[in-house]
């Protein structure tokens, strides 16, 4: 074993985790902005919009990340016609999965919320857009912040999916070094290791928030 | 009773109101008008339709059928069940001359007290935020939590969330007030507090639609008393008529039973 092997290509791998970190940020908040309007859409009265956002929540859902993103690079240019570059499509269908999970954290939490609170907000006169701003989306997040931590913990570590596509992330870079140094277990192992050193802490930050949420809820 | 001025419309008015949830008919054919600065205290066994009357006066419910006119202006309406629901052009405007306070007070948890009061001013009127700070300390003095300005809702007792979420009600400036049960999830011991802001706001004038089974506060208060059941109106009438002679047997047997229990 050669373990100094991950040392002397940290660079390499430090630049493929620095893309991870800014596809993960770029699709949480991306992902976040159209969840809620996802949210919003799910729980519209209007059957016109909360079916086709149902279907797509579905179909988003039900189906591996992986084929999304191929469809995304490959199939969606030969319907369009039009060739998005390769970290755009990628951005957009991870952009697509991640809404359709947040957007039903967030319906759930808005569902959670008492009808009082609403009912409260029409009486004082808010438009439907003010209730949503001030009255129910604060709470509604409240209530789901542990889980859309959940499922930023998940797209963190799905982002590696992207380096089947030849976007440059930190397994993609992982799995240049490893066929350069022809050292994969320490290689692989230091990637784990990163991918673990990211994702425990705010695993355990998921936890304590939950807790404290309990505690405030009760 | 606070007589109605000849001209003057009625501050709200509903005609013929019938509501039914799923099986259940909750009001069959309530017609009923305050006056302006009139207290009306409306009481009923549970179940007698009283908080689902409140709340199609706001229209937080919408009626199967009947009328409710807000200052002789159409509010809501629907011919017959089925019928589609008619609006009236100054739906919005007439709502916000009503404020209401529930049961179980309904601020916002994730604010302060005195961002509870001033958020619907400042968002919905447009008002300046020193202007509705300024108010809302004023208010705030009033019912007696000068104090409690930058708390959060879950510190407060309840007769104090109770007197907030009445402040948050006044900042508006309502012409009318609707009170359902607002007394009924406190201690004994915080209700007085909570009777005491309605008995101050009944002196100043406001017109007051209050759901209560706090017999004292509608025998001092009260201008007319309606006694509600399963639905309809059974009888009404000055306090002292409905407490001390009522000519209804359900009537009296009810205020019996609510003396009994006291």
């Amino acid at each position: 074993m050669d373990w100094g092997v991950a040392l002397r290509y940290w660079p390499l791998l430090a630049k493929g985790l620095l893309l991870t970190f800014q596809i993960t940020i770029l699709v949480t908040v991306l992902g976040l902005l159209l969840g809620i309007v996802v949210a919003a859409g799910r729980l519209a009265r209007q059957r016109w919009i909360s079916r086709p956002v149902a279907g797509y929540i579905e179909l988003f859902r039900g189906t591996p990340a992986l084929i999304q993103l191929y469809w995304f690079y490959y199939c969606l240019p030969i319907f369009l016609g039009v060739r998005l570059p390769g970290l755009t499509a990628i951005i957009v269908a991870l952009t697509l999965n991640v809404a359709a999970f947040y957007g039903e954290a967030l319906r759930s939490g808005i569902q959670a919320l008492p009808r009082d609170q609403t009912e409260a907000a029409d009486i004082l006169g808010l438009s439907y857009v003010q209730k949503m701003r001030y009255v129910v989306i604060p709470q509604a997040l409240r209530i789901v912040v542990p889980v859309l931590l959940s499922l930023t913990i998940s797209l963190f570590k799905d982002t590696s999916l992207v380096s089947a596509l030849g976007v440059a992330d930190l397994m993609y870079q992982a799995r240049v070094v490893s066929t350069e140094t022809y050292r994969p277990i320490e290689i692989f192992t230091t990637a784990a290791l990163v991918y673990f050193a990211v994702a425990t802490p705010l695993s355990m930050l998921t936890r304590r928030l939950e807790l404290r949420l309990a505690r405030v809820n009760r | 009773m606070a007589a109605a001025l000849p001209g003057t419309a009625p501050m709200i008015e509903v005609r013929d109101l019938h509501k039914r949830f799923g099986h259940l008919e909750v009001l069959r054919g309530v017609s009923l008008a305050v006056q302006p600065s009139e207290k009306l205290v409306v009481l009923g066994p549970s179940g007698s339709g009283k908080s689902t009357l409140l709340r199609l006066m706001i229209g937080l419910e919408e009626p199967d059928q009947g009328e409710i006119l807000v200052e002789g202006q159409p509010f809501l309406r629907r011919e017959a069940p089925g019928k589609p629901l008619q609006r009236g052009p100054r739906f919005k405007s007439l709502r916000r001359d009503m404020g209401m306070v529930f049961q179980q007070f309904s601020l916002f948890p994730h604010m302060t007290v005195l961002e509870n009061l001033i958020l619907a001013p400042t968002k919905v009127l447009g008002m300046a935020r020193p202007e509705a700070e300024a108010r809302a300390r004023a208010l705030l003095a009033k019912v007696g939590l000068a104090d409690k300005l930058q708390q959060y809702p879950d510190k407060l007792s309840g007769g104090q969330k109770q007197r907030a979420s009445i402040a948050r009600a006044l900042m508006m400036e309502p012409k009318l007030m609707l009170f359902d049960e607002v007394t009924s999830a406190l201690d004994p011991e915080l209700i007085h507090e909570v009777l005491r802001v309605m008995r101050q706001l009944a002196s100043e004038g406001m017109t007051m639609v209050v759901v209560t089974h706090e017999m004292g506060f509608a025998s001092k208060v009260a201008d007319r008393v309606v006694f509600m059941d399963q639905g309809m109106i059974v009888e009404q009438g000055p306090p002292e008529q409905i407490f001390r002679q009522p000519r209804e047997r359900r009537t009296a047997e009810f205020i019996e039973a609510v003396l009994t229990h006291i």
